[in-house]
């Protein structure tokens, strides 16, 4: 790995090689597949059409669009060792162009989100297009859907950590101006009666390109129950890869009183495609073969009468260092830092990013003023509490008028050369403007 | 035979003028989304307070029953437009495009904006709340039955709740929406210019729904209901990954 770069403005490092060849091959097979799912929706519309002559058929159609214009920027820490063998991207200018289209009828309905970017940065210039969402649902009888297509497949209570989704580690909680790129999937979903569902999934392959922010984009299956009551809801899931063991996924919240949801997250699986120490205690290699264990958050919101809401959580990562192979890391490392051989270098660079995150034990606090102020802000605070490192985000949006809005965010870390926030990505920070067409 | 028959009938006489207002309130509830197997609408809110004026459109489907269930999604301005509210009981989530995920949100929120969640919701006050009528007064020109209403469940909106009910037109005419610490919180008067169809009749339905603070009078904000349709909508609708 002769240069790494660093998805910019990421709160959290995610290597991202950038292939020119595979996006241009990603931005066909998008277009195809866009193409064809209008194809399709047309023909099912018509169709549907001349079976039944209802005029209700196509029951709605709505669209908006955002133009989104922003500077993004990320630093590192001087001091880590990290920047010998891989950088961050330069400081950049963008433009987005954020259509959403939604297509509901009878039994067919569909929705389209193509994206289109334009960026800048150090005289060079990239653009880009690809379907980041796009699924057709059949409802064939009422309670049942079959759905397939592109879509990003998030659920979960918890305001920083997702461990109930075997699918997607980031919640989008953090930063949502920068949206996940969706997976294709293919669903079914029974509902019993008001109150519990079932649903089949299966996560077939990678959308656009695969997302360093999912966990995985390959074949996956899952069963999965929701239930919604009149307090409390809950799911639970069980999924696994073709031929590799199960993992047990769910989450549970309950409304404890007029001000406070409690809500639980956990997961019993074996981590994935998870970097560990081998037993000479200095060689490290990604591996699926860790024991299972438990990742759970625990967590409490509360609003306060002035609409600001505090949330607190608590997450065990069982997929975390210990003390004893953080250790080993931070020798692994120095080791490799004096190596100029290629080898050493790529060894180094596979280094940073050893697991997200990386240590066992995190503590988060976020206070969100009420979503419908015309000024809105999000103070965000993560501790990994074995090391003591830590990241803080900021981040505000104001409203002009219905169709314009200045947002913003700022990510700042702190923490030691070895420490999970201190050893390479120091701060990151961007500034935009969203036009909102229609 | 005479006087068993007399005190027959007195009975009742008794027992059907004990159910009027019962029967009244739950009238009164038809027209406004309760007791329906289900409804869709579009409501436009138009609030004025001293940051100025603002307008939101949503279109709200609301499913009643053994489970009260209401999804409500916003359409106007363009900057909300995306955004949606799905309520089922007690539990209340929120979601906007750029989220890609509906986040919990607690039944304080329900109180917040002076078009609360809950005022978007149907309305079902004979099973939410036990209701008492209280007397007879007059609103403009209508002889109304007085409902002092407290809620049955920790999962409605408001607490306590006067409500003025109209004895010939069979709809509320006003009310007053307390906290539960026993403070006016708002004040509504609503006006009847739709109408549903149900089970073969033809109802007045709420077509404006208009709010004053009680805390400050500038803050007036006024709901518009259109569009109205009767319909028991599918569950799925309330699935939050839908």
């Amino acid at each position: 790995m002769s240069r790494t770069l660093l998805r910019r403005a990421s709160p959290t490092p995610c290597l991202v090689i950038p292939a020119k060849a595979g996006i241009q091959n990603g931005a066909h097979k998008s277009a195809r597949l866009c193409v064809a799912l209008l194809c399709i929706l047309a023909a099912s519309m018509a169709s549907a059409q001349e079976q039944t002559e209802s005029p209700s058929v196509l029951q709605s159609v709505s669209s908006r669009a955002e133009l989104l214009l922003y500077g993004n920027m990320t630093d590192t820490w001087s001091r880590s060792v990290f920047n010998r063998v891989a950088r961050v991207a330069d400081d950049s200018a963008n433009l987005e162009f954020r259509p959403d289209l939604d297509v509901a009828g009878e039994s067919l309905s569909t929705t389209l989100r193509p994206r289109f970017i334009a960026s800048a940065q150090e005289g060079a210039h990239h653009s880009e297009a690809w379907l980041n969402e796009g699924w057709l649902r059949w409802r064939p009888v009422a309670g049942a859907s079959l759905q397939a297509g592109r879509e990003v497949l998030l659920w979960g209570p918890s305001a920083f950590w997702n461990p109930s989704n075997p699918f997607f580690r980031d919640n989008n909680k953090q930063n949502s101006k920068r949206e996940i790129v969706g997976h294709d999937f293919l669903r079914g979903r029974w509902q019993v009666d008001d109150a519990l569902s079932l649903s089949l999934i299966s996560q077939l392959g990678p959308g656009h390109k695969p997302d360093a922010r999912a966990i995985s984009a390959r074949r996956r299956d899952a069963i999965k129950a929701d239930w919604i009551g009149s307090e409390a809801s809950a799911a639970v899931l069980v999924s696994a890869e073709p031929g590799k063991s199960l993992g047990w996924q769910g989450w549970a919240q309950w409304t404890a009183s007029d001000a406070l949801i409690l809500y639980g997250e956990a997961a019993w699986q074996r981590p994935q495609a998870y970097l560990q120490l081998q037993s000479d205690g200095k060689t490290w290699q990604r591996s699926d073969s860790h024991p299972y264990g438990l990742n759970a958050v625990l967590g409490a919101a509360y609003t306060f009468e002035i609409n600001w809401t505090l949330s607190t959580e608590y997450w065990r990562n069982a997929a975390g260092l210990t003390e004893t192979e953080s250790d080993a890391l931070a020798t692994s490392v120095a080791t490799l830092s004096t190596r100029t051989d290629p080898a050493g270098k790529g060894q180094l660079a596979n280094l940073i990013q050893v697991s997200d995150p990386m240590r066992r034990h995190y503590l988060g606090l976020q206070l969100v003023n009420g979503s419908d102020a015309k000024t809105g802000w999000t103070l965000r605070y993560k501790r990994n509490l074995d090391d003591s490192s830590g990241e803080a985000f900021v981040m505000f949006k104001r409203d002009i008028g219905d169709r314009l809005q200045v947002w913003g965010n700022v990510m700042q870390r702190h923490g030691g050369n070895n420490d999970e926030y201190g050893r390479w990505v120091r701060s990151s920070a961007m500034l935009g403007l969203s036009w909102f067409l229609w | 035979m005479k006087a068993f028959l007399f005190t027959l009938l007195a009975m009742l006489s008794l027992q059907a003028t004990a159910a009027e207002p019962e029967t009244l309130l739950l009238q009164a509830d038809r027209a406004r989304g309760g007791d329906l197997p289900g409804i869709a609408w579009v409501i436009e809110i138009n609030s004025h307070d001293r940051d100025g004026d603002t307008r939101q459109v949503m279109n709200a489907i609301a499913a009643t029953g053994t489970t009260s269930n209401t999804r409500v999604d916003y359409t106007a301005p363009e900057k909300i437009k995306g955004q949606r509210v799905i309520i089922a009981g007690r539990n209340m989530w929120f979601s906007r495009p750029g989220l890609q995920r509906p986040v919990p949100i607690s039944p304080r929120q329900r109180l917040i904006g002076q078009a609360a969640n809950g005022d978007i919701a149907a309305t079902n006050y004979t099973t939410d709340y036990n209701a008492k009528a209280v007397g007879n007064e007059q609103i403009g020109n209508e002889n109304c039955v007085l409902f002092e209403l407290s809620a049955k469940e920790k999962n409605v909106t408001y607490d306590r709740i006067r409500y003025w009910v109209s004895e010939k037109r069979k709809v509320g005419v006003k009310a007053e929406f307390y906290t539960v610490s026993g403070k006016l919180f708002k004040t509504a008067t609503f006006d009847y210019g739709n109408t549903i169809e149900h089970d073969g009749q033809r109802i007045p339905f709420v077509s404006r729904m208009v709010i004053l603070d009680a805390l400050d009078a500038s803050n007036v904000t006024t709901l518009d209901y259109r569009d109205v349709r009767v319909k028991k909508p599918d569950a799925s609708l309330f699935e939050l990954n839908s």
